[in-house]
């Protein structure tokens, strides 16, 4: 009766139009929105906040590999460049944070336009090495120029997030700056999916020749992707230096790379709300595995194979396969 | 030449051509010095390349941990050493063979259930799968990593003004030797030759009787069995680590696109490019970007021949 | 549909709250010690010799104020920002009195603003004068610092040595910069400059590059900076490629593991440590006997550093008095006078304790003591 939903490829996002009950999703906002003084243990809020940064970046690789199948192996790099250069902005130019957050996602996505024009022709494999190639070299001249960077010690002392006045410092404060900057960005990126534009990704990514034949402007959507891609995680960049206060190389390595892309499948290729389920799934996955002290990266590994094999489709996925059996239930 | 006052103020034009040429002649051996050090990582760097090239060209496949086999052949080679006490004549064979089988269960667990897929999952899949074995190979042997003992010797040998180790051309030797067998062995036997018709038409080959599951799992198999001996050959002058795979697993990968995906010959010379590049950067420019040079001469490539040097366009065999 | 997306990041955030409940807890009679070290990745063998070393510390001292001691040992990796949020965690869940760790200089920097923010002392192993120089209120070096160890052997290569041209070769982590800095300037002090330097980078297998300058330098003496492991390969390629000459350095070359993986090309190295197995005094003999007894070979430094800084940390908690205050325990550590196998401690404001070095050298494979030096 059903059609067997696709497991050889992720389906593109659904707008199912299922509305529930306004309440429920009323009370699940204003919990939401209460979230830091709910949460009493600092270390937890530490985590959240970090996972709403990571969610930011997770948007922006989203983009790239769910959206428009390009897979990207170096986006530490992209997330480093955010990070340092939003840090000089506020650290050696005195200027404003959000000058800082705008010159690092700039500056991030002009790294992106960087790579993405002469790799415009690659098939993914190249594409993949070539990434992952810019991304272990970000490392090393993070690394090694040292007038610029710090080198291996980073800067310290970056001093936290401040709009008009108002500084950042507590965690509480962050979260909302945070989680504020994900709405508007998910926003941003959502109507983008119901848009040409998102159609265009899509279709990229499923047959890229019948989408050029169709009249889609490939090259100019691929660059486009790339760009946009590396601008969220130069933001990013930009959110998680002000707010961890330093930046050292060795927080963008090639370990963190993988991380992030395995972060897009878990929460669902294509899926604007995967990206946050991803990047909130793998933390806890983390943190979970941690009590197993020892074993914590083995099962890690292992987590990520089985995610790949058995939920191809990602939480997302899951959470719509399991809202669709739901409404099948309250439908009878 | 001042020769009023009666003395030869400046040395002949003769003496100084002389010693421009003694340098340059020094410049020269130590340009060879260098390049045979790059050509020795080089030929690391093809073996592991050539895996990955014979990996999709045959499955359409790509392997992130395939740098892991080379680990683990290190581990299990030194194990069987130090454990069973076994010569190095002995454990290397065996721990080819045992990591070429383990290679297979591999496949059969992670890779089989993703055969149709996207490469990004493959890519992920496989990814995991090297933090996977990785972290598995530090609880087995210690974080500390082991030492392969220097079954060809570390001492100094001089080759007409050339200083290297017997191990450093052991490595060089294995290196041609293995890839020049697989090419016999692809030419001129009759399991080579239906390899090859596997990679160049599974259809047809089928068609033809060819058991292309059974070309398949070969092809694994002596993918993961030339990583192994590569990494048995590199550990005594690298040391075993978990982590030693990675990054020659990678480069390997580079080399592999760098010659043409696919193609084993362009695996090959992808290799002695990118060990040459990052060798003489790293010496003539800065040692800290070293890394950095083997990744920009794969890209210079790719900007100039985005197949690779010998790659042909991959028809698209959905 | 954006809706639904809003859903289900509201149901996300929830479970997350919800997920988030695995509490720690002590039992009662029990004392917790938090401890942040490098337990993966790099430099997990770091990790495994500073558990070596808390073993042993553990066996002597079991219960400090009456309770069983429970050591929470989290992994930091080596890298800082996992190091902050491990640190957040033992410092706010676990409610730790005292730390042990983070054992990286990298590690040790990002983490001091949140450590004094809560007033906890911690103990660590970590060898960047950069630590002290900053000034923290609550850091206690366990070790000595790299000035002291670089000073050592600067003044043991010049005097007793002779050398007359040096050259530096230094990994490009935190701790190989500015160890490397702080030998130049003890050797400028000494009245001479390096003639060469390079760099490597931790990880890297193949110094070919960095060894066929250097042989061409025409130096006397090699000064090493980095971690053992790759030492030993250094080593092994600078005898392979003709290069005869002593080498020199600190902790990393003063190690069973360089010995062992330099294979026979470690002869002739000459080194400063805190701490050396054949040193010839009771306290080290007792304690390497014990070691003996529980895992195979000779222990290395960083058991010693493992086992002085549960010891101290202990030492100052009981001084302080039992369910004393982190605060209490901190004044404590910075009166008290710790008698350990790496020297005796007597910590100043900025955290320094111990300014004695053992210089040591490689014969016959075997790491040889030769001399004491108290500053």
């Amino acid at each position: 009766m059903e059609p067997p939903s696709a497991t050889s490829t992720a389906s593109p996002i659904r707008d199912e139009g299922n509305l529930k009950p306004r309440l429920i999703i009323g009370i699940l906002i204003l919990a939401c929105l209460l979230l830091p003084l709910l949460v009493e243990q600092p270390y937890y809020l530490y985590l959240i906040n970090l996972t709403g940064i990571h969610a930011i970046l997770i948007l922006g690789l989203n983009l790239l590999v769910g959206f428009t199948g390009m897979v990207s192996l170096g986006h530490a790099g992209f997330f480093a460049i955010g990070a340092y250069l939003s840090t000089k902005i506020v650290m050696n130019l005195h200027l404003p944070w959000i000058l800082g957050l705008l010159g690092g996602g700039t500056g991030a996505l002009v790294g992106g336009l960087i790579l993405g024009i002469p790799t415009n022709r690659m098939k993914d494999l190249t594409l993949s090495l070539v990434t992952l190639g810019f991304g272990i070299s970000i490392y090393r001249v993070l690394m090694s120029w040292t007038s610029f960077t710090g080198g291996a010690i980073g800067i310290t002392d970056v001093p936290p997030a401040s709009l008009l006045g108002f500084s950042f410092k507590e965690a509480a404060a962050s979260f909302y700056l945070i989680y504020g900057i994900l709405g508007i960005l998910l926003a941003v990126a959502a109507s983008m999916a119901h848009m040409r534009v998102g159609r265009a990704l899509l279709a990229i990514r499923e047959d890229e020749v019948a989408a050029s034949a169709m009249g889609i402007n490939t090259r100019y959507y691929r660059i486009m992707a790339f760009a946009m891609s590396a601008f969220y995680c130069g933001c990013a960049g930009s959110l998680f230096a002000h707010y961890i206060g330093f930046v050292s190389p060795d927080s963008f390595t090639f370990h963190h790379s993988i991380t992030f892309v395995s972060m897009v499948v878990v929460g669902g290729m294509g899926s604007v709300a995967g990206s946050f389920l991803g990047a909130a799934g793998l933390t806890l996955i983390l943190e979970y595995f941690r009590t197993f002290s020892q074993y914590q990266l083995v099962l890690y590994g292992l987590s990520v194979i089985l995610f790949v094999v058995f939920l191809p489709n990602g939480l997302a996925g899951l959470a719509e396969g399991i809202e669709r059996r739901v409404s099948k239930l309250f439908q009878k | 030449m001042d020769r009023v006052q009666g003395r030869v103020e400046n040395p002949p034009l003769a003496s100084t051509k002389l010693e421009t040429f003694g340098r340059e002649v020094r410049a020269l051996w130590f340009f060879l010095q260098i390049m045979l050090g790059g050509l020795s990582i080089g030929a690391i760097y093809s073996l592991i390349g050539l895996g990955f090239s014979m990996l999709w060209s045959a499955m359409g496949i790509v392997n992130f941990a395939h740098g892991e086999f080379a680990m683990l052949g290190a581990f299990l080679g030194v194990t069987l050493m130090k454990m069973a006490g076994l010569p190095f004549y002995a454990s290397f064979p065996l721990t080819a063979v045992l990591i070429g089988l383990f290679s297979l269960l591999v496949d059969r667990a992670v890779l089989r259930p993703l055969r149709n897929r996207d490469l990004l999952y493959i890519v992920i899949a496989t990814l995991g799968l090297s933090i996977f074995l990785q972290n598995g190979a530090i609880l087995v042997w210690g974080a500390g990593g082991m030492l392969f003992p220097t079954v060809f010797g570390a001492q100094p040998l001089q080759i007409g003004g050339l200083i290297t180790t017997p191990q450093t051309l052991s490595v060089l030797g294995i290196g041609i030797l293995l890839m020049l067998g697989l090419q016999v062995f692809l030419a001129q036997t009759k399991i080579g030759f239906c390899l090859r018709a596997a990679v160049q038409s599974p259809e047809t080959a089928s068609l033809m009787g060819i058991e292309t599951r059974f070309t398949n799992a070969l092809t694994f198999f002596l993918a993961a069995l030339l990583a192994a001996i590569a990494g048995m050959f590199i550990a005594p002058i690298v040391y075993v680590t978990p982590d030693m795979g990675v990054l020659i697993g990678l480069k390997g990968f580079s080399a592999a696109v760098v010659g043409g995906y696919g193609n084993m010959l362009g695996a090959m010379v992808g290799g002695i490019i990118i060990g040459a590049a990052e060798t003489l950067g790293a010496q003539y420019l800065s040692s800290a970007y070293k890394d950095v040079f083997a990744f920009l001469a794969m890209f210079i490539v790719l900007l100039v021949s985005p197949n690779g040097l010998f790659g042909k366009r991959k028809i698209d065999r959905t | 549909m954006l809706k639904t997306n809003l859903v289900k990041i509201a149901i996300c955030i929830a479970g997350l709250v919800v997920g988030f409940n695995f509490s720690g807890g002590t039992a009662w009679g029990q004392i917790n010690i938090g401890v942040s070290g490098p337990f993966s990745g790099g430099s997990a063998i770091l990790g495994e010799y500073l558990n070596q070393g808390y073993a042993i510390a553990l066996e002597e001292v079991p219960k400090i104020w009456g309770k069983t001691v429970k050591l929470i040992k989290e992994d930091d990796a080596g890298d800082p920002g996992k190091a902050i949020a491990v640190i957040t965690k033992l410092l706010t869940k676990d409610n730790v009195p005292v730390l042990l760790g983070p054992h990286h200089s990298g590690c040790g920097l990002a983490v001091m603003p949140t450590v004094d923010k809560y007033n906890i002392a911690w103990f660590s192993g970590t060898l960047s004068p950069k630590l002290t120089e900053k000034g923290s209120k609550s850091y206690f070096r366990a070790r000595s610092s790299d000035a002291n160890y670089t000073r050592a052997i600067a003044m043991f290569a010049v005097n007793t040595l002779k050398v007359a041209k040096v050259g530096v070769m230094n990994d490009s982590s935190e701790y190989g910069v500015s160890g490397a800095d702080a030998f130049i300037v003890n050797l400028e002090k000494l009245g001479q400059k390096p003639v060469i330097r390079e760099v490597y980078h931790e990880g890297d297998r193949d110094f070919t590059a960095q060894l066929s300058k250097i042989k061409v330098a025409g130096i006397d003496t090699l000064y090493l900076h980095g971690l053992e492991v790759s030492f030993g390969l250094i080593v092994k390629q600078a005898r392979s490629l003709g290069i005869t000459i002593p080498m020199i350095g600190t902790s990393a070359f003063g190690t069973p593991k360089y010995v062992e993986v330099a294979e026979g090309a470690a002869e002739n190295t000459y080194f400063t440590n805190t701490f050396l197995a054949s040193e010839p005094t009771p306290k080290v003999d007792s304690f390497v006997k014990r070691w003996r007894t529980k895992y195979k070979g000779d222990p290395e430094a960083h058991c010693a550093a493992g086992y002085d800084e549960y010891k101290m940390a202990a030492q100052a908690m009981e001084l302080a008095g039992a369910n004393a205050s982190r605060e209490k325990i901190r004044d404590a550590a910075r009166k008290m006078t710790y008698e350990g196998l790496q020297g005796t401690y007597k910590f100043d404001e900025k955290g320094e304790g111990c300014k004695s070095m053992a210089i040591g050298m490689v014969k016959d494979g075997k790491l040889v003591f030769i001399q004491r030096v108290n500053f």
